[in-house]
């Protein structure tokens, strides 16, 4: 199967490229929409030893004008030229989507093939179909069904028998009120492995916006996740969140950890977001975490944003966190800090080059580490847009850390549309 | 807690206007975010793309049946959560060929842990403990990646005075393993901390203990019911969820631990 994609694949971008030269590329495009991205990728993988991979990424979507279906997809091969210590070294190849969207009316559509399923009570990448029927009274229903695709780090793991069926049930069209209920369920093996029901709301009053997202496992019988908040709107510009997070850990019901005790965490968040009248965005956050048995620890963000000039923005933020990071030797809790800031931003230096870069610094201890240990990295990139089809773009990045003195990454990319 | 939920339902329904709407954002795709924000705080909503949306996306993808993709691609999703880069900014790093979240800084490899030990279902809402945590962990060798509970069992602690200096079983690969069984009868732990209490560190984030020990054989050492010191794991809530959690799974994860017939 994954050789029958390497070489459709292959075959389909030396016939892309052929036939859809750059020249071409400046022509007015058709029902088909094409992007490629041929990269080169290089530097130290984590166990320090040098990598080459050179990737090409495809995405095409064939839409003929008065038909009622389109067809998409968007796919990678790669290759590794360096050793095999941690990544592959074969040429691989990922088929994130491809699918037939069919829309025979305005009241229903359906979508056959690979694609990514996202509902509240799960989400999956599927080889299967979706249905989606639209404006019953104020409801639409969405369901889904195949074939469940597990991605490994560079490969597919999906093992016979994994399946994902879905339906989530919603409101359209209903000003200012978001509602939905799912239900999802996932085989392995043709057994049950999740079966969870999900749940989501917001409705926006005039300065106020509260909203909820609820998960429940019917297996484990807990609710595995739950958030609950509001957003505020006191004065114009300036947003406040408030908000309740809790989680409990479930695993698939044919897995052994599905069978152990576990222990919930939650979080209190505060955050807020004001947007100055000079072209200035500041913003803050505090979360405080909560583990089982009074562990706790405090999260805080501060930061700002700003675009000075049309063509210039910046971004700065700093992060403290304080507390539970682990357990020492005898299982004692131990408190640890992670912190440290960002800054980043982009300079259009001209029409056709955008020129970005920035520095990220962390502090950290936890109890595997004799004190604190810091991470550095400056990364430096440039895109020159050669037309409004192509660009090729470069991005140099620096690491320093405990574990590499000077540890470099590059890339470049050529990126072309049609 | 379902009677909240249900009544939260029925209340949201009764307050909702019956009015169609109104905004396609899908008229909007190819504005920039700023601009977005502009209507977006006129009309107090949270600003889309905002400072804080690598941590907030999560619930605004729950709008079906568009939302993200009345402007994105799939494409936009999957190179976050899959790894992919056909579009992405000057911004994000890399691990081997994949494409990581802004989420991921500095020294990712350091720092995980504590990200990891943090909200437990965070990691696993893009990554695969199976099959994407432990392919990797297990390039690395066990004692550069085992949390300190195990180190201090194995290597830095000794038993007591006379126990043996367990520094010197490191490589294991080296070992003979019946020596092993001279002290660990049965391949059960000596009674130190790790073996009596490391079910804190477990419950605390069990996730973590998938990630190196993807099928959990390590655990059943202990807490089979077929040998060991078959130390109950279960949660105290298991009279009420195992008759579902046997028959969903026909049995299969039962019978890891138990013998046929005896459950």
């Amino acid at each position: 199967m994954r050789k029958i994609f390497l070489s459709t694949f292959f075959i389909t971008v030396v016939f892309s490229s052929y036939f859809f030269s750059p020249a071409a590329a400046q022509t007015q495009s058709g029902p088909l929409k094409f992007s490629s991205s041929s990269q080169l990728l290089w530097g130290d993988d984590l166990l320090g030893e040098s990598q080459v991979i050179a990737a090409q990424y495809l995405r095409f979507s064939y839409d003929p004008e008065g038909k009622n279906f389109v067809l998409t997809g968007y796919g990678r091969a790669w290759k590794d030229f360096s050793g095999d210590s941690i990544r592959d070294n074969d040429l691989l190849g990922r088929l994130y989507y491809l699918y037939l969207d069919y829309k025979p009316s305005q009241t229903f559509s359906t979508r056959l093939g690979r694609q990514f399923m996202v509902f509240t009570a799960g989400t999956s990448i599927m080889d299967g179909a979706r249905v989606d029927v639209h404006n019953i009274g104020p409801v639409g229903i969405t369901a889904a069904a195949g074939r469940e695709v597990v991605f490994s780090l560079d490969s597919e793991k999906s093992r016979s028998g994994n399946y994902f069926v879905g339906v989530d049930v919603h409101l359209e069209n209903v000003r200012a009120t978001q509602l939905g209920i799912s239900y999802v369920r996932k085989y392995d093996d043709s057994d049950v492995s999740r079966e969870e029901l999900g749940m989501n709301f917001r409705y926006f009053f005039k300065n106020l916006s509260p909203y909820a997202e609820v998960r429940y496992d019917t297996v484990s019988e807990v609710f595995d996740e739950a958030t609950v908040g509001v957003d505020v709107f006191p004065i114009r510009n300036l947003m406040v969140k408030a908000e309740f997070y809790h989680s409990y850990p479930t695993f698939d019901a044919t897995d052994i950890y599905s069978v152990f005790a576990v222990d919930k965490y939650q979080e209190y968040l505060v955050r807020a977001e004001y947007t100055l009248k000079a072209p200035v965005t500041l913003f803050v956050s505090y979360t405080r975490q909560v583990y089982d048995e009074a562990d706790d620890a405090n999260v805080y963000t501060i930061g700002a944003r700003t675009n000075p000039t049309k063509d210039l923005s910046v971004t700065a933020s700093f992060n403290y966190r304080d507390g539970y990071s682990g357990f020492d030797g005898f299982t004692y809790e131990s408190d640890g800090k992670l912190y440290g800031f960002e800054i980043y931003g982009d300079y259009r230096l001209r029409k056709e080059l955008l020129v970005s870069g920035g520095v990220q610094y962390d502090t950290y201890n936890r109890p595997e580490l004799n004190g604190y240990n810091d991470a550095t990295r400056y990364w430096l990139g440039g895109k020159w847009f050669a037309n409004k089809n192509i660009s090729v773009s470069a991005r140099m990045e620096l690491d320093v850390n405990p574990n590499f003195d000077h540890r470099t990454l590059g890339r470049v990319s050529l990126d072309w549309n049609l | 807690m379902i009677k909240k939920v249900i009544i939260l339902v029925i209340a949201s329904v009764i307050l909702s206007p019956a009015a169609w709407a109104l905004t396609k954002h899908s008229d909007y795709a190819t504005m920039e975010i700023k601009d977005c924000n502009e209507c977006h705080a006129a009309n107090n909503v949270e600003p889309t793309h905002g400072s804080f949306w690598v941590q907030e996306h999560r619930l605004v993808k729950d709008k079906l049946p568009s939302n993200c993709r009345d402007c994105h691609q799939q494409s936009y999703c999957m190179d976050c959560h899959y790894g992919g880069g056909i579009d992405r900014d000057l911004h994000v790093s890399t691990s081997g060929p994949d494409y990581m979240p802004k989420s991921h800084r500095t020294d990712f490899r350091e720092i995980h842990p504590i990200k990891a030990r943090e909200d437990p279902r965070a990691c696993y809402r893009c990554h695969n403990a199976k099959a994407f945590c432990e392919e990797c962990h297990s390039k690395f060798r066990p004692d550069q990646l085992a949390m300190v509970s195990h180190r201090r069992q194995f290597r830095d602690v000794n038993i007591d005075s006379i126990g043996p200096v367990h520094a010197g079983f490191t490589d294991l690969n080296n070992v003979n393993p019946a020596l092993c069984q001279t002290c660990h009868i049965s391949g059960v732990l000596s009674q130190q901390h790790w073996s009596s209490e490391h079910a804190k560190e477990a419950r605390r984030n069990l996730a973590s203990c998938q990630t190196c020990h993807p099928d959990g054989d390590v655990c059943m050492t202990c807490h089979s019911a077929m040998a060991g010191l078959m130390i109950n794991p279960h949660p105290r809530s298991w009279d009420s969820i195992k008759g579902r959690m046997k028959s969903v799974s026909d049995s299969r994860t039962c019978l890891k631990c138990h013998a046929p017939g005896t459950f």
